[in-house]
This record gives C-alpha cells, structure tokens and sequence, in this order.
C-alpha cells in the first residue's frame, strides 16, 4: 500500500474542516477528492504532504509515519497545487529549468511541442495567459519521474486539448504502477476512480 | 529543482527586477545628500560625523534591499516545491541573501569614495569604512531576512520589519563605527574588527534557520 489516511481532522482557526477522512491508495489507484468550495480540499492535500499541522488521525506512506521518511515521501511525490511555483519574471525556458533541475535539458523539447509552448520559450511568464502558465507547471508530469502525483485542481484554465493531455498522463502513471490524488470539480474521463467525498 | 537551478534563477531576477537594489542605494544616496543639508556642512563637522552617517544609511538601506525577498516566494508556492524537493529551506535562504548581498554591496563599493568626499571623510579612514561595510552589511543583512521572513504573509511589512530588525543591528553599528573611530585615533581597531566578524558567524548560523522555520509556517 502505498498512501493510508485513517480518521484524517484538520482544523483551521479552531474549527473543523471536514469530517473524519480515511481512504487507502494502492499503486495503479486514483483517487479524486470532491466537495463544495472550501470544504477543505486543498487543505487535505497540503496536510499529506505534511505542509499544514493535523488534528487527529494518522498518515502512513508504504506501511510507515510520513514523518520517519519523510524526504523519502517528499522526493516521491510531485506536488502541483494552486500555487504552482512558475516565476513571472524568468522566461518558459528558465522556468522549466528552475522546476526540473535535475533533468537534463534536451529531455524538454518533446514535452514543450507536446504543451504548445515551443514559440514562447523566451516570453517572460507574466506575458502568458493563465492557461499557458499553468501548462509549465504541468511539464513536471512527463519530465520528472515521481511515483505518487498530488494535483490541486490540474484542469482549472486549461482547453480542452490540453486537459485531455492531463488525463492521458494520469492514465499512462497508473498503468507505470504510480498513484494520482486529484481534486477537480468537473467528471473525469477516466474508468475506475474512486471519490472521496469532504463534507 | 536543485540548488543550483534555484540559485542561477535569483541570479536573473535580481538583475530582472534591479528596483529593488536600485531603491535602496538611491534612499542611500538620499540620506547622505540630505544630512550635510539638515545637519551642517562644515568639513570639520562631517569629518568626525561622516563614518556615522555612512554606516546609518547603509543600515536603512539594507532594509530596503531585503523587504520582499521572500514575498513572492511565498505567493507563488515556491517555498512549497523547494521542500517537495528535498532541499533545506535555510541553505535556499542563505543563497538568496548572498546573491542579493553581492547585488547591493558591488554599486555600494563604487559610490563609497564619492560619498566620502562628500562628507569629509578624511582619506586615511577610506579603508578602514569600506572593511566595515564588507565585513558588517552581510550580518545586517542576515539579520534583515530574519524580518523579511516573520513578515513575508503581511501586504505592509515595512514598519513591522523596522520594529522587530532595528534593535538587532545596534551591535553592529556600535561595533562597525567603533573599529573606524580606534582607527582615527591611531588605536589597533582590530578588536572591534574581530567582534564585528564574530557576530557575523553566529548570525551566519541561526539566521537562516529562523527564516526557514517562520517561512514554513507562514505557508502553511
């Protein structure tokens, strides 16, 4: 088993967000986090990564506390939340370098034409649309090789072309034997994933 | 990310975004212009007082230089992905002062002998102001991030900044002033000079560990 929640309560300014959670997430699963705005979904996921303190429960990664490996966890995990990261003022190119360090660069060209982004390489991100800032983020998915995906809200100002592209790779993880948490508020078109429902 | 991809791309945006250095050597410059005007121009005057006023705008303006540096950070989520990463936040943070140090200290350099002959400062005490500055300006602005990271989530964080950084830089101007003034009087200053290095190793120690520690928190 790769991810456990059990009984999962977090609090915030001294009230509680959502009722007790507990899911398991097996290699191959996905698992989609639901509920209405602000009902503590972003949270949830920021509390996995160990970012926000919780008030009860607890979180297993592969049969042991987060915290005892707790770089392990991290450095298997790619992270792409609201905030994703993506600088204004470096251009597509320094930023897909900035978030992908430790891969090598001739490895970007296939994902950039696959994204569109081939003729804005050297365009400063804060001249992009909210959309094509958002695609740089998401290169992560095909450059970086990371067992467990966390996506807040991976569809939000994306075309449609572009979400497709998103759920191909969500595909392609689990079928590698990877995992995928999502929170998105539209319907997946994806077989077989399992809701998780905030209330 | 790595460090090194972290590191190359302050390296661009602080030349991308030079206002930030460039308002607090100008506010330097301000105060230096400004003091003879308010105070007196008599050379005599200036000459004894010039070393005090020179480190007192340098202070102010490392101030200025660091307000924001870890703002945007913290807005756009790359704290979250340098700890998705592994890496230490404090070693991020100790790059990201030293680059913006080296950004500040450089053009300080060069007007330090124009503002010296501005003020009177007499020319046997220009060597010993510019070891001071060198040695000096990396605690306070060590000691200046600490400030910058307590208020990295507050939209006005300057006079917060101000409050809780001020009382931290005393040492560091009594010391830094004192080892000009031994100098001038003809004393070894190098006392003054050894203390002033050894409150910068202490900083250098804690202070990137506090900012780390204040800037997971205000991310949570």
């Amino acid at each position: 088993m790769l991810l456990s929640i059990k009984d999962l309560e977090i609090e915030r300014d001294d009230k509680v967000l959502f009722s007790p959670v507990s899911f398991d997430l097996n290699s191959g699963d996905i698992i989609k986090i639901a509920g209405e705005n602000g009902s503590g979904k972003s949270s949830l996921l920021r509390a996995i990564l160990g970012f926000l303190t919780i008030s009860d429960g607890t979180i297993l990664y592969r049969g042991g506390s987060t915290n005892r490996a707790y770089n392990q966890f991290l450095k298997e995990t790619l992270y792409i939340g609201h905030n994703t990261g993506v600088k204004d003022n470096l251009s597509v190119s320094e930023n897909l370098y900035l978030l992908n360090g430790s891969v090598p660069k001739k490895e970007f060209s296939t994902v950039v034409d696959m994204l569109q982004l081939q003729e804005h390489m050297d365009v400063l991100c804060r001249f992009l649309s909210e959309g094509q800032k958002k695609r740089v983020a998401l290169a992560s998915l095909w450059l970086r090789e990371c067992t467990l995906w966390i996506l807040d809200e991976p569809f939000v100002s994306l075309d449609n072309v572009a979400q497709a592209l998103i759920q191909n790779a969500i595909l392609k993880q689990v079928a590698k034997g990877g995992a995928v948490v999502l929170t998105t508020h539209q319907p997946l078109a994806i077989p077989n994933y399992k809701e998780v429902f905030l209330s | 990310m790595t460090y090194s991809s972290i590191f190359l791309s302050e390296w661009y945006l602080t030349f991308r975004r030079k206002q930030d250095i460039a308002n607090s050597i100008l506010f330097f410059l301000v105060v230096i212009v400004l003091f003879p005007i308010g105070v007196s121009a008599s050379p005599s005057f200036l000459a004894s007082a010039s070393v005090g006023i020179i480190w007192c705008a340098a202070s102010l303006a490392s101030m200025l230089a660091l307000d924001g540096i870890f703002k945007e950070d913290l807005r756009d989520g790359s704290i979250d992905q340098w700890r998705m990463n592994g890496l230490m936040v404090s070693i991020i943070v100790l790059g990201k002062v030293l680059i913006r140090w080296g950004a500040f200290i450089l053009p300080l350099l060069v007007l330090i002998p124009f503002c010296g002959v501005a003020l009177s400062l007499p020319e046997d005490l220009m060597f010993e102001t510019i070891v001071s500055l060198l040695v000096g300006t990396p605690t306070l602005f060590l000691l200046a991030a600490i400030g910058a990271s307590i208020t990295a989530s507050l939209r006005n964080s300057a006079v917060l900044m101000t409050l809780i950084v001020m009382p931290l830089y005393l040492p560091v101007l009594i010391f830094s002033t004192g080892y000009v003034k031994a100098s001038e009087l003809g004393v070894s200053g190098i006392g003054q000079l050894a203390i002033l290095a050894a409150i910068f190793l202490i900083v250098l120690l804690i202070s990137p560990f506090f900012c780390a520690i204040s800037l997971k928190a205000s991310a949570e």
